[in-house]
């Protein structure tokens, strides 16, 4: 509901204003020409008092306004003169525009009374667009596995605080399950931040999930806030906890215990309220028997386990899966698409998709792009061999080229992704810090 | 001169349109737009700015602002003054300033946290982001965006969560991450869909179109980009054309069509060039460095990796210079 703007008009001018500058800030308009026709002041996110040659007035209008704690006071006059502008702040106002002069630095002012009074409301927005986008009905599916891990997600949902470990093989929908879990749980309106644990080594990864003072370490200019922090009253979703070094196991483990977090660097804990989903490919059971994972924090973590069964697995739910994308592509594209032949679909429940739904999402987008409004079944799969044509890792690694530029270029590339940490990045190479310097200098020469 | 009340009228008129993406309707709007009347309310040639960055012309929209910011007006109306300091950076990157655009940004950081004004600290924090991703930065990149995204998330700007969501993409698809980055610039594209924003949907095709080849699938990339390219080309939009006019080439390059490759990479590099708009034409002289067998009119492949490096560099952006003459 949006906030009011009150008006209280000490003269005639300006009169057909009003409405306008309540209509483009999107505020609803109560007008008076005394203080007792204002009514309740609480409900407003800025009052003007609009002057227009009645300034003498204005210092006892104020004084009675301030006395009844009003919102943020505008003056509104003709007179653009900065003494005008200055006594009437020192009687009490916020700010002081001379009309036509000051049109833009009202409103901008009066935008940004309403930004401050309605900012929070309107994260609501941010949880229906999230509902909306990430609604369980995306997650289609009739087969007793599926329809098992949205059961055990819709009895998750209401409670705000529990932990929930999503497993899966890549591209089975753990990302998707989590968003639909967040955003249509009591959570939504807040923050849903997501780390891939994988894709850090350990000292980023510390450093990003739970902050730092200004001095914690080299590179450590000014103090940050970790995603735990960010993400207060919302939700983290951790991907690949699996891979989580054992340090970062334990002290994972005290934030679930603890709800409290402490910066690198800093001396002082301090309360956080989030919510964990975290999301692994690999047996994490298995992990705790041969050591690799912390058996107390796996079962911290799976105390509302959801399985995504791989599509293999998942019988005729392929082909629910293919016709909703191919519904979906074929609109995007505006390339009608009949519905899939009976090769096509021998084709589809034959493969084993190991990619899972992402890879049969990327099938069907291909032959809806190549097929001519017929699904063709030699436009599913690629063929590589066909253009020779293999991905090369991150691009900067020269290929082909003499090993030693390789090297050093290997060595440059990984001291970057380590944020020009040398020792991490050495580690991460399996060399010693020495020799990555001699592959830096090498590559420099 | 009109009245405040028409003055309102126009430019409640003019924020409408930039709401709902219509830059090229925001555009003849302004440009008719008396001097007078612009100086009344400054949001109108900062919309006007706007609109011209969003539809391809950010010279004109630099120069625009530059003018706005000697106005001493502008020092009435300390909001307009965050958006105008945003839009300059965000110019400053696009035109390969990243110093300018990071002492842009600083101003901009301390100016919205005196003022407590949480939007603009995650506009600074996400255009911060961009510019450590062109720098070579890209993990400290998708730190920054976390953040913005979280306060995003909070006050409810939808627009700006899409456009974390785009730039996280493109600092992954730096990181050689290509399946994720693709994720994310689908799911950037379907929100602009959603909301009519054609240019952003486009922006994060074209993008979606390059991870696609990156990561091998070529049947699907080559379709995607000349859709891309087609669009931009009806759009009339020059930034967006260039762009989808790199990641075709590219795709050409890939599939060995050597000849169709030079000439739309030589497209991106013309407009690039005569448009300032230094990354991409960084971009493209390393593209056209990697075609084989070919001697384009710029050079030979040293000398356009040379030159690419020398021009990131000459940004502020030394690892991707230093990465361009490895290649």
């Amino acid at each position: 509901m949006p906030s009011f703007l009150l008006v209280l008009s000490l003269s005639d001018s300006f009169s057909e204003l009003w409405s306008k500058l309540a209509e483009s800030t999107g505020t609803r308009l109560r007008t008076a020409s005394t203080m007792s026709e204002l009514g309740v002041l609480d409900d407003a996110c800025a009052l003007l008092l609009a002057a227009g040659g009645a300034e003498k007035e204005v210092p006892a209008a104020l004084d009675g306004l301030l006395r009844l704690n009003a919102p943020a006071i505008g003056v509104i006059g003709v007179e653009s003169d900065h003494r005008l502008a200055i006594s009437m702040i020192r009687a009490g106002a916020d700010n002081y525009f001379a009309l036509p002069t000051d049109l833009g630095a009202l409103r901008g002012w009066l935008t940004e009374q309403v930004d401050l009074d309605v900012g929070s409301s309107r994260s609501a927005l941010v949880a229906a667009e999230g509902r909306a986008q990430y609604d369980f009905s995306r997650i289609i599916g009739r087969s007793p596995a599926i329809v098992d891990a949205l059961q055990r997600a819709s009895r998750i949902i209401p409670t705000a605080t529990a932990t929930v470990l999503i497993t899966g093989e890549t591209g089975t929908g753990k990302e998707l399950m989590a968003k639909a879990i967040h955003y249509n749980g009591p959570r939504a309106s807040k923050p849903l931040l997501e780390i891939n644990c994988s894709a850090l080594p350990e000292n980023l990864l510390e450093a990003e999930l739970f902050g730092y003072e200004a001095g914690a370490f080299t590179d450590a200019r000014t103090a940050k806030p970790g995603l735990l922090e960010v993400a207060d009253g919302g939700t983290v979703f951790l991907d690949e906890i699996g891979d989580l070094s054992p340090s970062l196991q334990g002290k994972l483990l005290r934030v679930l215990e603890d709800k409290r977090i402490r910066r690198l660097g800093s001396v002082r804990d301090q309360p956080v309220d989030v919510r964990i989903i975290a999301a692994t490919h690999v047996d994490l059971y298995a992990a705790t028997l041969d050591g690799s994972f912390r058996q107390d924090l796996y079962y911290r973590l799976s105390v509302l386990p959801i399985h995504l069964p791989p599509l293999r697995e998942r019988g005729d739910d392929v082909l629910m899966i293919a016709s909703d994308f191919l519904e979906r592509f074929s609109n995007q594209y505006k390339i009608p698409a009949a519905p899939f032949p009976n090769d096509v679909r021998r084709a589809l429940l034959g493969h084993s998709w190991p990619g899972n739904v992402r890879e049969l999402r990327n099938a069907i987008e291909r032959a809806v792009l190549m097929g001519d409004g017929q699904v063709r079944r030699e436009y599913l799969f690629t063929d590589l061999e066909r253009t020779g044509y293999r991905p090369q890792a991150p691009g900067i690694i020269p290929f082909p080229a003499p090993l030693e530029s390789i090297a050093s270029a290997a060595a440059r590339a990984m001291t970057e992704y380590c944020g020009g940490n040398k020792s991490e990045a050495a580690k991460a190479l399996g060399i010693s810090r020495r020799h990555l310097y001699v592959l830096l200098k090498k590559g420099e020469e | 001169m009109p009245s405040v009340v028409e003055i309102l009228d126009l430019v409640a008129e003019a924020e409408h349109l930039a709401a709902t993406h219509e830059y090229r309707g925001l555009r003849s709007l302004l440009e008719r737009l008396d001097g007078e009347v612009a100086a009344v309310d400054p949001t109108l040639p900062y919309l006007l700015a706007y609109a011209e960055y969003m539809t391809g012309d950010d010279l004109a929209a630099a120069r625009r602002l530059e003018r706005m910011c000697s106005d001493p007006r502008l020092e009435r109306s300390e909001r307009l003054y965050r958006r105008v300091l945003n839009l300059r950076a965000v110019l400053e990157i696009e035109l390969g300033n990243l110093d300018a655009a990071h002492g842009l940004l600083t101003e901009l950081e301390l100016l919205a946290r005196s003022a407590a004004d949480v939007r603009y600290q995650a506009y600074a924090c996400l255009n911060r982001s961009v510019a450590q991703d062109i720098a070579g930065l890209s993990m400290q990149a998708i730190s920054s965006l976390r953040c913005a995204q979280a306060a995003f998330q909070r006050i409810g700007d939808l627009d700006s969560v899409a456009a974390c969501t785009h730039n996280t993409a493109m600092a992954l698809r730096h990181l050689g991450r290509y399946d994720r980055a693709e994720v994310l610039f689908t799911q950037a594209a379907d929100y602009f869909t959603r909301k009519r924003s054609a240019e952003r949907r486009l922006a994060a095709e074209t993008e979606r179109a390059l991870c696609m080849a990156l990561s091998g699938d070529l049947a699907r990339a080559f379709p995607a980009a000349v859709r891309a390219y087609d669009e931009a080309a009806d759009m009339d939009n020059g930034r967006l054309r260039t762009e989808a006019a790199r990641v075709l080439g590219t795709i050409h390059r890939l599939t060995g069509h050597v000849q169709t490759a030079s000439e739309l990479l030589t497209e991106a590099l013309e407009f690039a060039e005569a448009n300032h708009l230094k990354l991409v034409q960084a971009e493209v002289l390393l593209e056209l460095a990697r075609l084989p067998g070919t001697r384009h009119p710029s050079g030979a492949p040293e000398a356009l990796r040379g030159k690419a490096a020398e021009i990131l560099r000459a940004m502020g952006a030394e690892a991707r210079a230093r990465n361009a003459e490895m290649r």
